[in-house]
């Protein structure tokens, strides 16, 4: 069983991320209008994939002996199911790459895949690696 | 008119129907339903881990019925303006949340670890797959039911 305290750290980040995650779409957004053509397939779901992913990593991939102390009980449900979980987003990356496909192509839709899964990973491997 | 063919949304008593959330509004819709969808992806994520499935189905099963629904709720109302809640709180709040790449990421990441590279890249690509069949499911068997 798990207790209340987890619940609400869960529904707490989720909140948060969500806010987050909708912010920077609408930010990014608005810096796509005064940009040109060629950053088409970097699009807000992209830059929130990839920080959160970074977020998630430095959570779950860091060196546990450079930790100073133990976490808190409620900061890893809080970090990764419901920050980084509801900042990052699955079900609007499948309806980007299927608006892609529709809209330019194929082509366009597999290099915003690519794109996604490659800074992704490598954001994730970055946040391991980032102290303490 | 067929008078047996309500309007979708009732009409307001000033006629200009129906309110648009205004940005405090768009906010807390946001923020509520990405409470939900955290939570319920927390309590499915418990149950998978009780029944003894791997945390990879777990979050697959998360991903793909919430791409499925997400499909399902752009083909009826698509962007628009006659249900100005449903964007904010089911799809960006509510299903934005439930669904992840993060986790995703992470635990394609062990596998390759675990299993090997190949494994890691068929898990992260192979469910980004399935999950535009699934968007296309929902999407098409919504607009079919129509």
């Amino acid at each position: 069983m798990i207790g209340v305290e987890t619940w609400l750290a869960i529904a707490l980040g989720g909140a948060l991320g969500a806010v987050l995650r909708w912010s920077i779409d609408r930010l990014v957004l608005a810096l796509r209008r005064h940009a040109s053509e060629s950053l088409a397939p970097i699009n807000g779901t992209l830059v929130v994939n990839v920080l959160g992913s970074l977020a998630l990593g430095w959570m779950a991939l860091r060196d546990p002996t450079a930790s100073t102390g133990a976490d808190p009980s409620w900061l890893q449900p809080f970090w990764s199911v419901g920050l980084c979980g509801a900042l990052t987003t699955f079900s609007t990356l499948c309806a980007d790459a299927a608006g892609e496909a529709r809209r330019a192509g194929a082509t366009r839709m597999l290099l915003y895949v690519a794109l996604t899964i490659g800074l992704g990973l490598v954001a994730l491997a970055l946040g391991g690696t980032m102290a303490p | 008119m067929d008078p047996t063919r309500r309007p979708a949304v009732p009409a307001a008593p000033n006629g200009i129907s129906p309110a648009r959330p205004g940005i405090a509004g768009e906010i807390a819709a946001v923020a509520l339903g990405g409470a939900l969808g955290a939570s319920l992806r927390g309590a499915l994520d418990l149950a998978a881990h009780a029944v003894g499935l791997p945390s990879e189905v777990g979050t697959l099963a998360v991903n793909l019925s919430g791409t499925f629904v997400l499909g399902m709720l752009l083909a009826r109302f698509g962007l628009a303006r006659s249900r100005p809640w449903v964007r904010p709180f089911w799809m960006i709040g509510v299903l934005g949340s439930y669904t992840t790449f993060s986790t995703l990421a992470l635990e394609s990441r062990m596998l390759a670890h675990a299993q090997g590279d190949a494994a890691g890249g068929l898990l992260i690509a192979g469910s980004i797959l399935l999950g535009l069949v699934a968007f296309e499911a929902g999407y098409r068997l919504s607009g079919s039911l129509r």
